[in-house]
C-alpha cells in the first residue's frame, strides 16, 4: 500500500532523508521511532506531497506521489501532533468542511456517527473547537480520516501530550482502522505505544532507517535498549 | 469545491466578533455618509439656485441708472451643485461656487465652504466619496489580511492542502469570500445612494451614465484592493505582518504620498503669490506690455482713431459717447492681461496636478480619488471650465452694456432685462471620461499589478 524506494531529501548539504526503503501493506501499522531530526516527519511530509523528494519515489497504492498528487492526496489522511482545526467552527462544522473538501457529501447523522466512532462525545459536537481539549481535537482528526475513507493514515506524534485514557482510546481506534485494511505510518517517541500498536517498528537515525523489526520479535527491553543506543549516538 | 471554501470562509468571517463590530461601525458610517451627502446636495443646490435668481432679479430691476454704474451693480454666477456631489463633492468646498459678474474685474470665486467651517473641516467631509476613498480600503484590509495567514497560524494548512481540494480552488474560494463581504457593503452603499439619487435628481437619465461608471470604477477599485490584501496574506503567512504591511500601504497611499507629492509639486513648480500676481497685472494694465505705452498714451491713441473713424476733430463732435468706447477698449486689453496671467496660473497648476497625478501610479487610492472627482464633475477641470464660462459671460455683459452706453446715458429696467442670466452646464459624460482617462489607465495598471501579485502568491501556497 505504501512504498518508499530510495527516498531521499536533501536541503543543501544536509541530508534529511537518506535512501529510505520501506513497504507497508494494507492494514499494517508501521511505527517509526527516532530522535528529533531523524527524518520521520520528512518521510510523512513527502508521502503527503507537502514537500518534494530530492531523489527516489514515494508510492501510495502504486501511484507515485510526485506524479499523481491529487489522486494520492485523496487516499490519505493525516493526523499531526496537534490537530489544528478552525477555532470559530464547531467540531461538526470542521468535519463537514473537510469531508466536503474530500468530495464526500454526508448527512448530519452520518457525520455524527463518524464522530461517535472516533469517540467524541455527542454533547461536544456543536461546541466551537476553540473550547476543545487536545484529545478531543485528535478525535475530530480521526473522524476526518474516517470520513475520507482513507486507505492510508499518517500520524505524527499523535499521542504526545494525551492522557493515558485518551491515548488508549486512540490506540483502539487505530487498531480498528487497521482491521478494516487501513495502512498506518506513525512517527512517535512513545516506545510502549509503538510496541503495542505497531505491526512493525523502524528506528531512524540521521535520515537512515537503522533498525527494522516486527513488534512481536522484539521485547520491550530490547526495543528500549536499541532506541537508547540510537539516541546516545545523537547526543 | 470553490463554493465550499467560500461558504466556510464567510461563516468564519462573520463569526469573528471584531468583524461584526467593524461591520456595524461601517454600516453607521455608510448611513451617515449618505445622509451627509444628501443634505449637502439638497441644501447647496437649492441655496445656489435661489441665490442666483435673487441677485439676477435685483440686477434687472435696479431701475434707471447710468448703464456703466448699473453694470457695476453686478450679479452672481453660481456653479450649480454637481448632480453626483452627494456622492463625492471633490474640491467644491475649497474652490467655491460663485463668481461675481462686474465690469473691469475678472470675478473672484467666493463662498468657499471651508471659510465658514470649523477646524474640523481639515479632516474632510464625510460623504460616500470620502468613505470609499479613505475608510473603505482599511475595512477591506481588516477583513482580508488574515484570510490565508490564519491557515498557517491555526496550523490548518496541512489539513487543507492534504485534502482533495486543489490550490486553485482554495485561492479562488478565499478571494471570492472576501469579495462577497466587500460586495455586500458595496451593495448597501449602492442601495442607499441610488435611493437618494433617484429621490433628488431631476435629470436622472443624465446622471445615470456617470453614476454607473462611478460604480464600475468602485467595483474595480475594491477588487484591486481585495486581491492585494489576499495576496499579501498568503505571502506573509502572518496576520500581524500582513496587517502591518497593508496598513502601511494604506497610510502611504492615502495620506503620505499625496502630501509628499503636493509638497514636491509646490517646490518644483512654485505658484505665483497673490501679491506678485496683483503687482504684475496692475503694471501690465497701467503701463502696457512691450511698446503699448501707458494707459493715458493708449487712451490718446484710441481717441485719435475714434475721431478719424467718425471724421471729426474733437470729442464733442463725436456722434457717440467716448467713455463707453474707452471702457470697452480697456475691458478688452485688461482682459488680455488677465487672461495671460490666469493662463500662466492655470498652466502652473496643471503642471503641479500632473506631478501629483503621476504619484497616483504608486497609489491606487489616489488614482481612484482622481477618477471619482472627474466622473462626478467635482474636479478642478470642471471648476476651471465654470470660471472660464463665467468670465466669458462677464465680458459679454460688458459688451452689451458698453454698446448701449455709447448711445444712452441712462438705462431702464427694459434694458437690464436684455442682459442674459448665466447658465452653466457641466461637462458631459464623454468629457468626464476623457478627463478621467489617466486615472483609469493607472487603475488598469494596478489591476495588472494585482493579477501579477496573485499569480506570484499563488505559487507560494505550500506547507
Amino acid at each position: 500500500m505504501l512504498k518508499a524506494e530510495n527516498l531521499t531529501k536533501q536541503y543543501g548539504e544536509h541530508i534529511a532523508l537518506d535512501r529510505l526503503n520501506l513497504e507497508i501493506k494494507a492494514g499494517e501499522v508501521y511505527c517509526l521511532l527516532g530522535s528529533n531530526g531523524a527524518g520521520k516527519s520528512t518521510t510523512i511530509n513527502i508521502f503527503l506531497g507537502f514537500i518534494p523528494a530530492s531523489d527516489g519515489r514515494a508510492l501510495i497504492d502504486g501511484q507515485e506521489v510526485s506524479v499523481n498528487n491529487a489522486a494520492t492526496r485523496n487516499m490519505v489522511a493525516y493526523i499531526p501532533e496537534i490537530v489544528n482545526l478552525y477555532p470559530t467552527l464547531s467540531g461538526m462544522e470542521n468535519l463537514e468542511y473537510f469531508s466536503a473538501l474530500s468530495g464526500f457529501r454526508h448527512t448530519k447523522q452520518q457525520l455524527q456517527s463518524y464522530m461517535q466512532t472516533a469517540g467524541l462525545q455527542s454533547s461536544a459536537l456543536d461546541n466551537r473547537v476553540s473550547s476543545y481539549s487536545k484529545g478531543m481535537r485528535q478525535k475530530v482528526g480521526i473522524a476526518i480520516a474516517l470520513v475520507k475513507k482513507a486507505k492510508a493514515l499518517f500520524l505524527d506524534e499523535p499521542t504526545s501530550g494525551l492522557d493515558p485514557h485518551a491515548s488508549n482510546e486512540f490506540s483502539q481506534i487505530i487498531t480498528r482502522l487497521s482491521e478494516q485494511g487501513v495502512s498506518t505510518l506513525m512517527a512517535t517517541h512513545d516506545l510502549l505505544m509503538a510496541k503495542n500498536l505497531g505491526n512493525r517498528i523502524g528506528i531512524m537515525h540521521k535520515g537512515r532507517l537503522r533498525h527494522e523489526m516486527t513488534a512481536n520479535e522484539v521485547s520491550d527491553a530490547d526495543l528500549t535498549k536499541l532506541y537508547i543506543d540510537v539516541v546516545k549516538e545523537v547526543i | 469545491m470553490i463554493g465550499i471554501v467560500v461558504k466556510k470562509e464567510l461563516k468564519e468571517i462573520f463569526r469573528t466578533s471584531r468583524i461584526a463590530w467593524l461591520f456595524a461601525g461601517l454600516l453607521v458610517l455608510i448611513a451617515l455618509s449618505v445622509y451627509n451627502g444628501y443634505t449637502y446636495y439638497t441644501s447647496h443646490s437649492s441655496l445656489l439656485k435661489e441665490s442666483q435668481e435673487v441677485t439676477y432679479k435685483q440686477f434687472i430691476s435696479q431701475g434707471n441708472k447710468n448703464p456703466h454704474l448699473g453694470a457695476h451693480f453686478g450679479f452672481y454666477a453660481y456653479k450649480p451643485t454637481a448632480d453626483l456631489a452627494m456622492i463625492d463633492n471633490g474640491i467644491e468646498d475649497y474652490t467655491g461656487s460663485s463668481f461675481y459678474l462686474e465690469p473691469h474685474k475678472r470675478g473672484i470665486i467666493k463662498f468657499r465652504e471651508v471659510t465658514d467651517a470649523t477646524s474640523l473641516k481639515s479632516f474632510g467631509f464625510l460623504n460616500i466619496g470620502y468613505l470609499i476613498q479613505f475608510i473603505f480600503p482599511l475595512f477591506i484590509f481588516l477583513i482580508c489580511h488574515n484570510i490565508f495567514s490564519k491557515e498557517w497560524e491555526n496550523g490548518t494548512i496541512k489539513l487543507l492542502l492534504g485534502s482533495k481540494v486543489g490550490r486553485r480552488d482554495i485561492y479562488m474560494g478565499k478571494l471570492l469570500a472576501c469579495l462577497c463581504v466587500v460586495s455586500m457593503l458595496i451593495g448597501i452603499i449602492l442601495f442607499l445612494s441610488s435611493t437618494v439619487l433617484i429621490a433628488t435628481s431631476a435629470n436622472l437619465e443624465k446622471v445615470m451614465g456617470s453614476y454607473l461608471i462611478y460604480l464600475s470604477g468602485l467595483c474595480l477599485f475594491s477588487v484591486i484592493l481585495t486581491s492585494i490584501a489576499v495576496s499579501v496574506s498568503l505571502l506573509t503567512r502572518s496576520s500581524t505582518l500582513s496587517l502591518v504591511i497593508l496598513a502601511g500601504f494604506w497610510l502611504m497611499g492615502v495620506f503620505l504620498l499625496p502630501r509628499l507629492a503636493g509638497e514636491i509639486s509646490k517646490h518644483v513648480y512654485p505658484a505665483i503669490t497673490s501679491v506678485k500676481f496683483d503687482h504684475v497685472t496692475f503694471n501690465e494694465m497701467q503701463y502696457g506690455v512691450g511698446d503699448e505705452g501707458t494707459k493715458d498714451y493708449r487712451r490718446e491713441k484710441l481717441l485719435e482713431r475714434t475721431l478719424a473713424e467718425y471724421h471729426v476733430d474733437s470729442i464733442q463732435q463725436l456722434p457717440v459717447y467716448f467713455i463707453p468706447i474707452t471702457i470697452e477698449f480697456f475691458e478688452e486689453s485688461d482682459g488680455k492681461v488677465m487672461d495671460r496671467a490666469y493662463s500662466a496660473v492655470d498652466q502652473n497648476q496643471a503642471r503641479q496636478n500632473g506631478l501629483v497625478r503621476s504619484v497616483a501610479m504608486l497609489s491606487p487610492f489616489l488614482a481612484f480619488r482622481d477618477f471619482s472627482m472627474h466622473v462626478t464633475a467635482t474636479d478642478m477641470e470642471t471648476h476651471n471650465d465654470f470660471s472660464e464660462k463665467a468670465e466669458q459671460h462677464r465680458r459679454k455683459i460688458g459688451v452689451i452694456v458698453d454698446e448701449y452706453y455709447q448711445k444712452h446715458v441712462e438705462a431702464t429696467n427694459e434694458f437690464w432685462k436684455t442682459v442674459p442670466q448665466f447658465q452653466y452646464e457641466p461637462p458631459g459624460l464623454t468629457h468626464r471620461l476623457v478627463a478621467a482617462g489617466p486615472a483609469m489607465l493607472i487603475m488598469l495598471g494596478w489591476t495588472l499589478a494585482a493579477i501579477a501579485l496573485m499569480i506570484f502568491s499563488y505559487r507560494k501556497m505550500t506547507v
